[in-house]
């Protein structure tokens, strides 16, 4: 059985002061690893008021993920000028879905949070003058972060959810 | 009026640009590429967009990726620098077509002055003198010849569609010409998918001088005095002057004048650079047109004090010239010197790597328009500009001595760059006498130049080495 990455192994990162980021990891530690147990998810990410916590099962073998991608600046100005950076937690984010174009979004009607996605399943378009470009999932498994909706304006490359991979990453 | 613009570009120009923006209280967009997500522009910017991957093709050059990016991000017009799309009609009229400003010339007046040859006529009827030339393009090589028999030896033969030095070849006699004109064909044909090839006396030892034009959309046209660019490589430019030292007073006021007449007649509109060769008679010969803001148009900024990127902009925006040609009075004497990574030592070759250690001069009368920072990654998708250092003085001689302190003052480490180059050529005779022409880097030989450059105390003999 797995072993569990215990408290000094989350990587906590936000905005948020130490006090608040100290309460959020007591809350959800515990059930973050419960939940690694019954899932067997090897990697879990929970994201509250803008600090992120994430939890990794080192005996499943994704402690090594690559990073295969820098995060998207998060910067498409429509969310409004002068809002900070969008923290994102270290950049390595294996299952992030990301916008395949620059122009406005439209998600696929099945997808929500805890939505099943299968690897190469149309999820979302952005249209480009008119134009859809398909987004395709990179990875097969659960929606668990919605980071853009349909109509937001998007960048190339931004982030559109965050998919946890039941099979691939497992094995 | 403009309020928001999209920047579609990168490097310099990009902060040149942003800067603008932020002194006019206009509001700024940064599209950029995944490359140039750490770039300085993008850093500086309240507002930044990634518009496509690395490769120009999907990014700075995708149209549909650009005015995507402007609707998104709620800009009204767009900025589209030099080079990538900056000439590009069918871009201009996309851009008007999802009304948006396209801040620079219009398409139908960007599609008029597309074709060298036909600008060339235009302008030649306005009254500017043109080099002795075929009449518009030649289609085979007993046309080439014929042409050639007519103009007299040594011809140049040109891309009808080229631009920045490419596609050119010359031929100092028939057998030459034989040789070269299908090859030049070709060579059009893959460049720019065009293989028209046009004809036209080559002047040995010649001076390229241009005109800085802004004309307004009720055709009040003004000039703002010349910018000597003779210094070349390749027919890329390396150093720019203002005034130019091949023309005499008396010349360069009939001429800068005759300029601004006959573009304003033409039915150009916004900012815009005339070429010129200048012979060795002194004489000023019209070869062709940039439809943009330029490079190297800070040493006109230097001399004559007038925002060119915001003039550009005001233009664009719908207004009328706010200036008369009797308030633009240029004064004293500036050289830019484009600061590349290129290995002067290995042939010019293009560099990129991480900038490890970075100093830019600065001072009275010094300005470095620059993107550099330390840390910053030279990517090796794009042009190799790293900056253009622009000095003022007010001789020839003073803007020269305060130069060569500026280079001296600039470090960039991590990259080779052609720094130690121009420290070199700031000692050659040839450039000192201002005998610059477009053949003197040919004539000296760049080994001459790089064995000039000044040691300073303590510094090893051998050229400063781009590895640390």
């Amino acid at each position: 059985m797995a072993k569990y990455r215990d408290l000094a192994n989350a990587d906590v990162n936000g905005s948020g002061n130490a006090e608040a980021l100290g309460e959020l990891v007591d809350a959800l530690l515990p059930i973050l690893v419960d939940r690694l147990a019954v899932t067997g998810l090897g990697e879990i990410e929970v994201e509250r008021n803008g600090a992120t916590v994430r939890v990794r099962s080192e005996a499943l073998g994704v402690v090594a993920a690559t990073p295969v991608n820098r995060p998207a600046t998060g910067r498409v100005s429509a969310a409004g000028s002068g809002l900070p950076k969008e923290q994102t937690a270290d950049g390595v984010r294996k299952h992030a879905v990301r916008a395949t174009a620059v122009g406005f979004l439209t998600l696929a009607k099945d997808i929500h949070i805890g939505a099943k996605v299968t690897k190469g399943a149309l999820v979302a378009q952005v249209e480009v003058l008119g134009i859809p470009t398909e987004v395709r999932a990179s990875h097969g498994g659960i929606v668990v972060t919605l980071k853009a909706a349909t109509g937001d304006p998007v960048e190339y490359g931004q982030e559109i959810f965050l998919l946890e991979s039941i099979g691939e990453a497992a094995k | 009026m403009i309020k928001r613009v999209l920047i579609a570009n990168r490097g310099e120009i990009a902060l040149r640009i942003l800067r603008a923006c932020k002194q006019l209280g206009i509001e700024a967009v940064v599209a950029y590429s995944e490359a140039d997500a750490d770039s300085r522009a993008v850093l500086v910017a309240d507002e930044a967009v990634c518009i496509g991957p690395a490769d120009a093709k999907g990014s700075y050059l995708s149209a549909p990726a650009i005015i995507s990016a402007a609707l998104a991000t709620g800009c009204d017009a767009i900025h589209p620098g030099y080079g990538f799309l900056s000439e590009n009609a069918a871009f201009a009229e996309a851009v008007a077509a999802h009304k948006l400003t396209f801040i620079g010339p219009s398409a139908p007046i960007l599609e008029k002055f597309h074709s060298k040859a036909a600008t060339r006529a235009l302008l030649a009827k306005h009254g500017l003198p043109t080099i002795p030339g075929s009449e518009g393009v030649v289609t085979d090589e007993a046309a080439a010849l014929n042409a050639a028999k007519k103009i007299g030896y040594p011809v140049i033969l040109k891309a009808s569609a080229g631009g920045g030095g490419r596609g050119m070849r010359v031929a100092q006699n028939e057998a030459d010409l034989s040789k070269n004109f299908s090859l030049c064909v070709q060579e059009a044909q893959a460049a720019f998918g065009d293989g028209s090839i046009y004809l036209e006396k080559y002047l040995s030892a010649t001076h390229h001088v241009e005109v800085q034009i802004a004309v307004d959309h009720e055709g009040t046209a003004l000039h703002f005095g010349e910018r000597d660019c003779s210094l070349q490589r390749r027919h890329q430019k390396l150093v720019e002057e203002s005034p130019s030292t091949a023309l005499t007073p008396r010349v360069r006021e009939e001429f800068l004048a005759r300029a601004a007449k006959a573009i304003g007649a033409a039915g150009y509109q916004n900012v815009g650079t005339l070429e010129f060769l200048v012979g060795p008679d002194g004489k000023p010969y019209f070869i062709e047109i940039n439809c943009r803001i330029q490079v190297e148009h800070p040493v006109t900024e230097v001399v004559t004090g007038v925002d060119l990127v915001a003039l550009q902009i005001a233009l664009a925006g719908g207004a009328k010239m706010p200036m008369k040609q009797s308030e633009i009075q240029a004064r004293g004497h500036a050289i830019e010197f484009r600061i590349t990574a290129e290995d002067p030592a290995q042939n010019f070759q293009p560099q990129a790597g991480e900038i490890s250690a970075y100093r830019s001069p600065s001072g009275p009368w010094v300005r470095f328009d620059s993107h550099l920072y330390a840390g910053y990654e030279v990517p090796p998708y794009y042009d190799s500009l790293l900056g253009k250092l622009i000095v003022w003085g007010a001789t020839r001689a003073e803007a020269i001595a305060r130069s060569r302190a500026a280079l001296h003052e600039l470090e960039i480490d991590g990259v080779a760059t052609t720094r130690d180059f121009f420290l070199g050529l700031l000692e050659s005779p040839a450039f000192l006498s201002g005998a610059v022409t477009t053949s003197m880097l040919d004539d000296v030989g760049t080994a001459a130049i790089l064995a000039a450059i000044p040691r300073r105390p303590g510094e090893p003999v051998a050229p400063r080495s781009a590895a640390k």
